[in-house]
């Protein structure tokens, strides 16, 4: 049988740092195959190179035994390598229906959008992503935005999928029906690329798994051959601890107080408190108002009634609230956490401005000496402070995204998934930060989807349902069960 | 969960065809307030003048949408359709037996020739759109005075087969408002029901997701200026058969704001991405409509830039409230359990 896919020898170099060192690696028909890594690792930029968005600098590839001259996105179409990107791809400005059949290169004649309507309600119905197809994309959530990615894979004629972190912001029940279309496609012969980060995904999807570790594949192995602890190791050359938080102990101050926070459509009749020194983790379906709440918190989202006071300060708007000590680090942080055509350090010292600068001018060696405490205390890696922000990687622009609210005096941080598409080892390194922070007594709400995460970093769990606050548990009683069902609102026995 | 998507879904529908209609409403409002202040705007004769201009600034709005939606601009415009009307009226006048279809090849050619220069600017040296097209609109005017010679071209020296084209044919319409009306349902079909329209959003909507899905932001960028200049080139043709006088100093200036102004009311996004043939003939006509009126209600040109100036941009304020009560609107909540 022919390899579907093969990548002998490949390199690549960005500048100067290698990013590829002669990785050899190759997924057979009906394999799915987990790419495994910490980010910068090397895996997306493997798998771009395999579906062209980039040329090798030494080897090549191989689909299904041809050599290929990959000089274009649509030659690796055309060969039958499909990509499914992190962060999804999409038009804001078309429709769900559009954005699918965009890159359609079949038979033009007789074909009309209105034609393949019904194969593609069927595709999304599979992926029970209940969008309706003339909806703006700009109108979609994350979730089925990444759904609809994948919708228009599954319309070509496939060969090789690669799908890069396809889970990150899906909810448990998703990710379970994306499974499933991978199973089936597996079942049809597809050789399945599959790049993630959640292990016991991982191990429960894939046939074989092959770890990438600085741009070296370090080795291959069978799925049930090893173990989520022996992967963990292989990934960062080290062993990885998943701590629960110490107990929490007040400090008698509140940091944030929320009574009867209502935002139209969104959320109602919120009110919540977190102490200081507290992390209170937020729990619930995806659209179940939580990244809503921590906006309006903040001051960015329009609030309809009710009102916020961070350390006895009533709060009005944004301004007030990073004055008062607030930070938000959002869910989607290429388009709100960071300014990706500016450097680290702008990033870094974006909101301590006002204090770093001496009459309104600013001073660079007071911005660089901050900058560079920041960078070195959260161990972001790059090669240079000058790196336009969106050339780092995920892990690294979510320690980026942290680091511009630590660098200013904090009181109270809102996070909303501190570690989705962060890789293990950066996401300890996070989950020690936000511990730390809490130690010095800033207050923390966080959001999670990450069920482990939700389970084990913060004190206390509120869960939301449809944009109220169903419930509230100390961290030592909640369960993965108890905090499902309360999300979900199936009754307790 | 599904009735409230579809709720959703058609308000957003409903504002976007509410803003067309909208225009619409300001394009009668407007020429009612014209023919109250001076009765004469309703005359047949002044009523005819409009549907020529707005003939002729329909044919480069279409063009300017395309590009405008692929996230450029073309400022060269008014230079363009200038030098393809001189070019075309000065064939015209040496070679009087030259039949009048070559003159329309000679002027689409010049505009089209221009406009893909324009596009190598952009595209192949990199030069940002709004530098590049206004280098090229101060050197296609200079271009006009040097094939010229500085010597205008006479209503006597034009062919009658061209000055035909603003005359009442034999079918009862001008010619120029037909071409008006062809380039307009071309431009519909285009964007509505093909695939290569719909790409040109795409490329417009998100450049990085259209490379990443094989499609190349590049090409189309380069092919609507050449589209665009082809289009001024025609327009050029159409200025000829409409003021039968070609002077060097005055053709086709100004053109730009009018045309960037009827785009932009029409509600196409100038950050690229979307607009429709629909909205953009309100426009055309909203504008046409202000050029003509505030002439014959006797106000002086000075002030009809500023008139022009005003309306962009209060047309790019409203399109923006208009956008952002849209995305309010339209915007979902992700399904529960139900799927």
């Amino acid at each position: 049988m022919t390899v579907s896919l093969r990548c002998e020898g490949v390199s690549k170099w960005f500048g100067e740092s290698k990013v590829l060192d002669s990785v050899d690696f190759s997924v057979e028909p009906g394999e799915i195959h987990a790419l495994l890594g910490e980010n910068g690792a090397g895996k997306s930029t493997l798998m771009k190179i395999c579906s062209g968005l980039y040329r090798p600098d030494r080897g090549f590839v191989e689909v299904e035994g041809q050599k290929q001259a990959f000089g274009s996105v649509m030659d690796a179409q055309a060969s039958g390598v499909a990509l499914i990107h992190q962060e999804p791809r999409l038009f804001p400005d078309l429709n769900v229906m559009e954005n699918i059949w965009i890159d359609f290169r079949g038979k033009s004649r007789g074909f009309s959008l209105k034609s393949v309507e019904k194969q593609t309600q069927d595709y999304l119905d599979e992926l029970g992503c209940g969008v309706n197809l003339r909806e703006r994309m700009a109108d979609i959530s994350v979730a089925d935005q990444q759904l609809i990615d994948v919708a228009s894979a599954l319309r070509k004629d496939l060969k090789v999928l690669i799908v890069d972190e396809p889970t990150a912001s899906l909810t448990p029940l998703e990710v379970d029906r994306l499974f499933a279309v991978l199973r089936r496609l597996k079942k049809q012969g597809v050789a399945i690329v599959f790049i993630g980060h959640r292990l016991s995904e991982i191990l429960e999807i894939s046939d074989r798994m092959t770890v990438l570790r600085d741009g070296q594949v370090v080795g291959s192995i069978r799925a049930d051959q090893t173990t989520e602890d022996e992967l963990a190791s292989m990934m960062v050359g080290r062993n990885i601890d998943v701590a629960d938080s110490e107990p929490y102990v007040s400090r008698g101050s509140k940091v944030l107080e929320v009574h009867n926070l209502s935002a139209t459509g969104k959320f109602r009749d919120v009110s919540l408190e977190v102490g200081s020194g507290e992390i209170v983790g937020v729990g619930g379906l995806v659209g179940s108002g939580r990244s809503e709440l921590l906006e309006a918190i903040f001051g960015v989202r329009k609030k309809s009634s009710g009102a916020v006071f961070i350390n006895g300060v009533r709060i009005g708007n944004v301004l007030g609230s990073i004055k008062a000590g607030s930070g938000l680090v959002p869910e989607d942080r290429g388009r709100n956490g960071l300014v990706l055509k500016a450097t680290l350090v702008e990033n870094i010292i974006l909101p301590s401005l006002r204090t770093l600068s001496l009459f309104g001018v600013r001073r660079r060696k007071r911005e660089l000496a901050l900058a560079e405490k920041m960078i070195s205390e959260l161990r972001v890696r790059t090669s240079s402070f000058g790196l336009e922000a969106g050339a780092l990687s995920g892990g690294n622009q979510q320690k980026l995204s942290l680091a511009k609210w630590l660098a200013h005096d904090l009181n109270l941080l809102l996070i909303d998934e501190p570690t989705r598409g962060v890789d293990i080892g950066s996401k300890s390194e996070i989950h020690t930060l936000i511990r730390k922070l809490a130690a010095r007594g800033v207050g923390v709400l966080v959001v999670s989807s990450d069920m482990r995460e939700l389970l084990s970093l913060p004190h206390r769990i509120l869960v939301m349902r449809e944009g109220e606050l169903v419930g509230s548990l100390p961290a030592s009683e909640a369960t993965e069960e108890t905090v499902i069902k309360l999300a979900s609102g199936v009754k307790v026995a | 969960m599904r009735a409230s998507m579809r709720e959703g879904r058609s308000l957003a529908r409903n504002l976007a065809r509410f803003r067309d209609v909208g225009i619409g409403g300001i394009v009668v409002a407007v020429a009612i307030a014209f023919g109250a202040v001076n009765p004469l705007f309703f005359r047949p004769e002044n009523l005819f003048a409009i549907l020529l201009a707005v003939g002729i600034i329909v044919v480069l709005a279409v063009g300017q949408m395309l590009v405008i939606i692929s996230r450029q601009i073309d400022l060269s415009i008014g230079s363009t359709l200038g030098v393809a009307a001189m070019v075309t009226a000065m064939v015209g006048r040496d070679f009087p037996d030259v039949p009048t279809i070559v003159l329309v090849a000679v002027a689409v050619g010049v505009g089209a020739l221009l406009g893909a220069f324009n596009g190598f600017l952009v595209v192949g040296a990199k030069i940002p759109a709004i530098i590049a097209t206004l280098g090229t609109l101060a050197i296609y005017r200079g271009l006009v005075f040097i094939v010229s010679n500085n010597i205008q071209v006479n209503p006597s020296e034009v062919p009658s087969g061209v000055t035909a084209l603003a005359r009442v044919s034999s079918v009862g319409i001008p010619p120029i408002v037909l071409i008006g009306v062809g380039v307009v349902l071309a431009g519909w079909y285009f964007t509505r029901k093909t695939m290569t329209g719909l790409r040109l959003y795409a490329v417009g909507s998100n450049p990085e997701a259209a490379t990443a899905r094989g499609l190349s932001p590049l090409k189309f960028q380069f092919w609507v200026f050449v589209v665009m200049g082809a289009l001024a080139g025609l327009g050029g043709l159409l200025y000829i058969a409409r003021y039968s006088t070609v002077n060097p100093a005055d053709v086709g200036s100004g053109f730009e704001l009018q045309v960037i102004s009827a785009v932009v009311i029409g509600g196409t996004n100038i950050f690229g991405g979307s607009g429709s043939v629909v909205g953009v003939l309100m426009g055309v006509f909203l504008v046409g409509i202000l050029a003509n009126g505030l002439t014959v209600i006797g106000v002086s040109g000075f002030w009809q830039s500023a008139a022009y100036g005003a309306i962009i941009i209060i047309a790019v304020v409203v399109d923006t409230l208009v956008r952002r009560q849209m995305s309010s609107g339209g915007r979902k909540e992700k399904g529960e359990l139900d799927g």
